[in-house]
């Protein structure tokens, strides 16, 4: 930075203005984002009866979440979905990233489609397929029971559901790592392309030479943002099987919801909320690493 | 030999965008097809792709014969609201945060990303329980506040690096004329920031449109809902009628899809900024 801009620096750091600029924010933000934190970890700690806390029971909710057999499934649940979310989107996403970082035909068309699944509320999502899928009047099924002259409604089987639950939610989910790992491609130089395939090194091998070793840390970063966005993801699952059948797609953050709003069990949801923190803390950490890393000069 | 090498990749890469096309449009026109059929044709047995004949009878129910005029009226004075709020103090912050050194600077940085990260689903119960002993639930307040408070921090670092892109000797110009920092900020910054105001409004305004988690909870009134929640309780509480509910949805999200189609590249921008709270 030059003199000059010391100067002016110099000048601005007045208190009074920094509080004038920052102060509102930040209380708009600790009242509804921190407190609530901290009322969560304290009301995990305590037995409830609807709204009311009634007396201290230190850990004995989370004993009793990790000792249900059905908790261990909603973690699973959780697990299954959030894993499988984030390796199919981001080979699909990078796979696209892959073909639109050429210069293909109508790339922008393809582009734009391939981008619409983004736009569309998660709600939404959920009933396309809920009736693409119908096991009655939707044409996968009719199709299918050409087939196999059983139709099959593969969102209430116990196999099925969470394997369409996961696909639904790459629908709405490769468009970001696309998105990401694209703009990430386009800022390999083409020289180092070039020079490798002087070297006689070129397709395949300067796939895994060049460009994934350059887009190590963006695929990082996108892995994290897809965990989180899918641990933390509500609506779509509520919408398209609401846990069933039998609690198997009850992924964790379903629970918490359920807990909260379906049995006014407000000491659970908090533990349940506080587990949630935990993890996303942990993935929090490595991404603001990565990005710490990346801005601060 | 290496030409038919490159044909064939060529054949495998128009084959696998077309699968990928397939697998986005498919579903939509899907529901498309059906907003548009007569409710005999709905249920059609075996599924009809093409529909005989083409029929506005769902959209007029739902924009006539039902809430949904009030839902989205709602939706837009709540979502105007939020980004309003969102980006006057945003802006603030992020310009702050460009320009100043303060102490604690960097903690309050990163501390407002983490706070990006707070699963919403995790503290709704312990809101829901504040917006019941302040009197708010059930407001548009409350949602204003709540939605503009988990939009702020990404916000936040969206303006700063915009405001870090422009030169401070425009700044030290207009100072040198006799403004204040304040002044400095107001006449000659901000108005220079519409492209990151621009992006930010988009990402709010998507992220408020498309909530159905929050709105469900902390409203109660029929005449306070949003449009999901709307949709939602329009899809509860009457009975499987494939027609409506395409067409209802295709209403909620042809406002986003517009603004996607005109404004492409700002919005992908603020949708990425925002990929952290989807």
């Amino acid at each position: 930075m030059s003199g000059r801009m010391g100067i002016v620096l110099k000048n601005v750091m007045k208190k009074k203005e920094v509080l004038y600029f920052m102060l509102p924010g930040l209380l708009l933000v600790i009242l509804i984002t921190f407190f609530p934190i901290i009322d969560s970890v304290q009301f995990s700690f305590y037995r409830t009866y609807y709204l009311e806390l009634k007396e201290f029971i230190g850990l004995k909710n989370y004993a009793y979440f990790l000792n249900n057999p059905s908790s261990l499934r909603s973690i699973n649940a959780s697990l299954v979905y959030v894993l499988g979310t984030v390796i199919l989107s981001l080979t699909l996403g990078f796979l696209l990233a892959l073909v639109f970082n050429r210069n293909i035909r109508f790339r922008g068309v393809f582009r734009t489609i391939a981008i619409i699944p983004w736009i569309i509320s998660q709600i939404v999502t959920a009933l396309l397929f809920k009736w693409l899928l119908d096991p009655v009047y939707g044409p996968v099924a009719y199709y299918t029971s050409l087939v196999s002259d059983i139709q099959f409604s593969y969102l209430s089987n116990k196999y099925t559901a969470m394997l369409i639950l996961i696909l639904v939610n790459v629908w709405r989910s490769y468009p970001l790592a696309m998105v990401l790992i694209l703009a990430a491609l386009q800022t390999v130089p083409k020289e180092l392309y070039e020079s490798a395939t002087i070297d006689g090194a070129s397709g395949i091998k300067a796939f895994f030479h060049i460009t994934l070793p350059l887009s190590q840390s963006t695929l990082l970063v996108t892995a994290i943002l897809l965990t989180i966005n899918t641990l933390n993801m509500v609506t779509l699952i509520y919408m398209l099987t609401g846990g069933s059948p039998f609690g198997f797609t009850e992924v964790l953050s379903l629970r918490l919801l359920k807990e909260a709003f379906h049995f006014w069990n407000l000491g659970m949801a908090c533990t349940i909320g506080v587990i949630m923190f935990i993890l996303n803390v942990l993935f929090g950490i490595i991404y603001i690493r990565i990005l710490h890393r990346e801005t601060i000069y | 030999m290496k030409h038919k090498h490159s044909s064939l990749l060529n054949f495998f890469t128009y084959l696998f965008i077309l699968l990928v096309s397939a697998f986005v449009l498919a579903p939509l026109l899907w529901f498309l097809v059906t907003s548009l059929k007569p409710t005999a044709d709905v249920l059609a047995f075996p599924p009809r792709l093409i529909p005989r004949s083409v029929t506005f009878e769902h959209y007029s129910t739902i924009i006539f014969g039902s809430n949904a005029s009030t839902y989205f009226k709602n939706s837009l004075f709540v979502a105007v609201s939020t980004i309003l709020l969102t980006l006057i103090i945003a802006s603030h912050m992020g310009y702050a945060a460009a320009r100043f050194k303060f102490i604690g600077k960097n903690y309050i940085l990163f501390g407002l990303l983490a706070t990006s990260m707070i699963p919403g689903i995790a503290i709704l119960p312990v809101l829901y329980l504040l917006s019941m002993k302040l009197n708010l639930n059930d407001t548009h307040i409350v949602l204003i506040l709540v939605y503009s408070a988990w939009q702020i921090p990404i916000v936040t670092w969206i303006m700063r690096a915009f405001f870090e892109s422009i030169n401070p000797e425009l700044e030290e110009a207009a100072r040198i004329d006799g403004c204040t920092r304040m002044q400095a900020f107001y006449r000659v910054i901000l108005p220079l920031s519409q492209p990151g105001l621009a992006a930010s409004s988009i990402l709010v305004f998507i992220y408020v449109w498309y909530d159905w988690l929050v709105a469900q909870y902390l409203t109660i009134s029929e005449n306070m809902q949003l449009v999901n929640v709307g949709l939602y309780s329009y899809i509860r509480d009457t009975g499987v009628e494939w027609g409506k509910f395409t067409a209802y949805s295709i209403l909620t999200i042809i406002p986003v899809i517009a603004l996607f189609l005109i404004l492409q590249t700002r919005f992908i921008e603020g949708l990425t900024a925002g990929g952290v709270k989807g």
